[in-house]
């Protein structure tokens, strides 16, 4: 019991820590500085995959990462089966899901050098990285 | 050595003959198929060869392009994109580990980022190193070929682009071929040989075997490769004598068969020659017991009716023949004997005979011519002469006959004329044909010829043929012609007497023969006249002979004689 107990104070910590630090970024050339919450999740539920005129590369975390669980639930707000069902129907109509990588650095460092790419990761990296915040979740 | 080989037994001949033709014949299909088939052979094998080392070719260009596509596949991976993050989650490291474990043959993987760095590699050495091949990849690239040698190892690359919408550049996959493997792709093994000849710009770079061979001994051939691998050479060799091995081992089965064939034939030849040559050999054998013992009365086995069969029956009938020939040999030899016995008796005797008999003669006679013998007596004494006469005429005639037979009668030639010989004759004997009364005609026909004879025969003969004719013709007739035709003189005398009968007159020449008629069984002379004259017809070259158409028809004695000069 107190081994339970623990395991969710944990968690439950760890998930408050991320929630705070979320950030949606893109290279240091983006065009665009600021993104809403509706920008962000019409390009993450493959309802839009442009900005103007520039097409935009989405960037995921790996399906375990807790970063991307804050993501999904805090910014998109949709379940996971919503979101695998929206990208279902895009790929069909040609357009990719967002490209995945394990780690927040190789998330970064892909912001970095692409520059439509976006994605997000926590504060302190993007800072880092030197990448434009162009929205933050709330803490 | 034709001298030994008249020398040779038949049998060695025939059986050389035979089975050395045989032989021959075995022997040199032998020679032919040998050489032939061993033509065929390496010609085959060279085919199977050449097949089995353009599939190996295959096999290399298809390794190679197997490894291309790998390659390719790699590139296309979505996780390539992570070139742009330097690999920092190392998933495509990862993959490349799995890759290179997976390919095997100590290929390496790695990435080469368009910096010349190294983030990703199948092994951990390389990664995050300089590449040292980026100049030879950069001048494959100006020859727009996706691979080079370098080193001890073939490079493949493929460069690798971003899968996202910019489609950018993000660096090369190369792989790191060792060309040791090559070696296992050849197949070689301790009789058969195929080795990689690069081409001469990449000779330093391979060097794994360039044997050389000797192409007398060993198939050789080689095949331009294409692909990745173009320019170099795939050789092979393989030595002949194991090419052949097959064949050789066929052939020596078949040669000791065939050692075996012949042995079997050779035996079968001999029991055939026996066969044949043991019906010669006892010809030979009862031929030679024939010359040394001197009987005619051993045969040879008959068998069969061919050539041998026949052979023999003749060579018993050819003994049966000889031994006939010899009995009648020594039958005559005996019967000559006998008759030079006769002979020299009879004459012997005859001339005992007649001694006394003269005395007999010429006593009676001067008795009868002295007055004082009494006319009973003189009679008596008559008697005596006649009965004396006639045994002297028996002894004569005996004693010609002896003559005759013992070859010691010879004609006395000289020229004598036949017409005065046959008058002769007839005016001995007329008075006798007189006292008969029989009619003697004489028909003489024209010619000039000389005649060499002798005249004291011919006379004997003539007044015998004349005296018989009177002898045994009661009434009638006799006709005498004399004429001469074609170097023959031919006497002929025809009376109307008795005949004889037909079956008669083939022994009218045997001597001491007499021919009895069916109502006269008395018979006068000595039945030696016709004996003796037909000897003497053909004592001087003639002859003798006596027709009748039977009993009481008449006989004809027709004499022949040629002259001594023809």
């Amino acid at each position: 019991m107190k081994k339970v107990l623990f395991f969710w104070l944990i968690w439950g910590g760890l998930l408050h820590l991320e929630a705070k630090s979320l950030v949606v970024a893109a290279g240091e050339s983006f065009r665009v500085n600021t993104l809403e919450i509706e920008d962000i999740r019409a390009l993450y539920l493959a309802k839009r995959f442009r900005l103007g005129n520039q097409k935009i590369i989405p960037l995921n975390l790996g399906i375990d990462h807790p970063l991307r669980h804050t993501f999904e639930q805090d910014v998109l707000s949709e379940d996971r089966d919503t979101l695998a069902y929206a990208w279902l129907q895009a790929h069909y109509l040609g357009h990719r899901a967002p490209k995945v990588f394990k780690s927040q650095e190789a998330v970064a460092e892909f912001l970095s050098k692409v520059d439509n790419s976006l994605g997000y990761v926590e504060e302190d990296i993007a800072q880092k990285y030197h990448l434009k915040i162009l929205f933050r979740a709330k803490e | 050595m034709k001298h030994i080989w008249n020398d040779l037994p038949i049998v060695y001949k025939l059986f050389l003959a035979l089975f050395g033709g045989i032989a021959i014949i075995i022997v040199s299909l032998l020679f032919y198929l040998w050489g032939h088939e061993s033509d065929l052979m390496l010609k085959k094998e060279q085919e199977i060869l050449h097949t089995q080392s353009m599939t190996v070719a295959n096999d290399l260009k298809l390794h190679t392009d197997k490894l291309q596509k790998e390659l390719l596949f790699l590139s296309h991976l979505e996780v390539m994109d992570d070139m742009v993050a330097r690999d920092m989650d190392r998933r495509i490291t990862s993959i490349l580990e799995q890759k290179a474990d997976d390919l095997g043959e100590s290929i390496v993987l790695f990435m080469i980022a368009p910096d010349n760095t190294v983030p990703a590699a199948s092994q951990a050495a390389h990664i995050n190193t300089t590449s040292t091949v980026s100049k030879a990849l950069r001048d494959a690239l100006i020859k727009g070929k996706f691979y080079f040698f370098l080193g001890k190892n073939l490079y493949l690359f493929t460069p690798v682009y971003g899968s996202f919408y910019t489609q950018e550049f993000l660096g090369y996959l190369v792989m790191s071929y060792p060309l040791k493997n090559f070696t296992t792709q050849m197949k070689s093994d301790q009789n058969l040989y195929r080795w990689l000849t690069p081409p001469v710009s990449l000779v330093s770079v391979y060097k794994n075997g360039n044997p050389a061979f000797d192409t007398k001994l060993y198939l050789y051939d080689s095949i331009i490769l294409s692909g990745v691998l173009e320019g170099w050479t795939l050789r092979y060799a393989m030595p002949k004598n194991e090419a052949l091995a097959l064949l050789t081992h066929f052939q020596t089965l078949f040669l000791s068969a065939f050692a075996i064939g012949l042995m079997v034939i050779a035996f079968l030849v001999w029991i055939i020659v026996l066969h044949i040559v043991k019906p010669l050999r006892e010809l030979s054998d009862t031929a030679r017991k024939i010359a040394v013992t001197g009987d005619y009365t051993q045969t040879v086995a008959e068998t069969g009716n061919d050539e041998v069969g026949r052979m023999a029956h003749s060579f018993n009938a050819l003994m049966a023949t000889t031994q006939m020939s010899m009995e009648r040999s020594e039958l005559l030899g005996k019967t000559q004997a006998a008759l030079q016995a006769k002979s020299s008796f009879l004459s012997a005797m005859s001339h005992e005979l007649r001694t006394p008999l003269g005395s007999i003669l010429s006593l009676t006679q001067y008795l009868m011519t002295q007055q004082q013998t009494p006319e009973p007596m003189v009679e008596t004494l008559g008697k005596i002469e006649n009965s004396a006469h006639h045994l002297l005429g028996v002894i004569n005639n005996v004693l010609d006959l002896a003559k005759a037979e013992s070859g010691k009668m010879e004609p006395h030639l000289a020229l004598c004329n036949p017409i005065d010989v046959v008058i002769g004759a007839l005016d001995l004997v007329s008075p006798l044909a007189e006292e008969k009364g029989l009619n003697i005609t004489l028909s003489i026909g024209v010619f000039d010829a000389i005649l060499m004879s002798d005249t004291r025969l011919l006379g004997q003969v003539v007044i015998n043929l004349l005296s018989n004719a009177i002898k045994f013709t009661e009434h009638g007739f006799i006709d005498v012609q004399l004429h001469y035709h074609e170097d023959l003189f031919v006497l002929q005398v025809k009376d109307s007497g008795r005949g004889i009968r037909e079956e008669a007159i083939v022994n009218l020449f045997d001597d001491f023969y007499q021919v009895r008629t069916k109502d006269q069984n008395t018979v006068e002379g000595s039945g030696l006249g016709l004996a003796i004259s037909k000897r003497i017809a053909l004592l001087l070259h003639g002859d003798l002979y006596i027709r009748s158409e039977g009993e009481g028809k008449g006989t004809t004695a027709l004499f022949h004689f040629r002259s001594f000069t023809n």
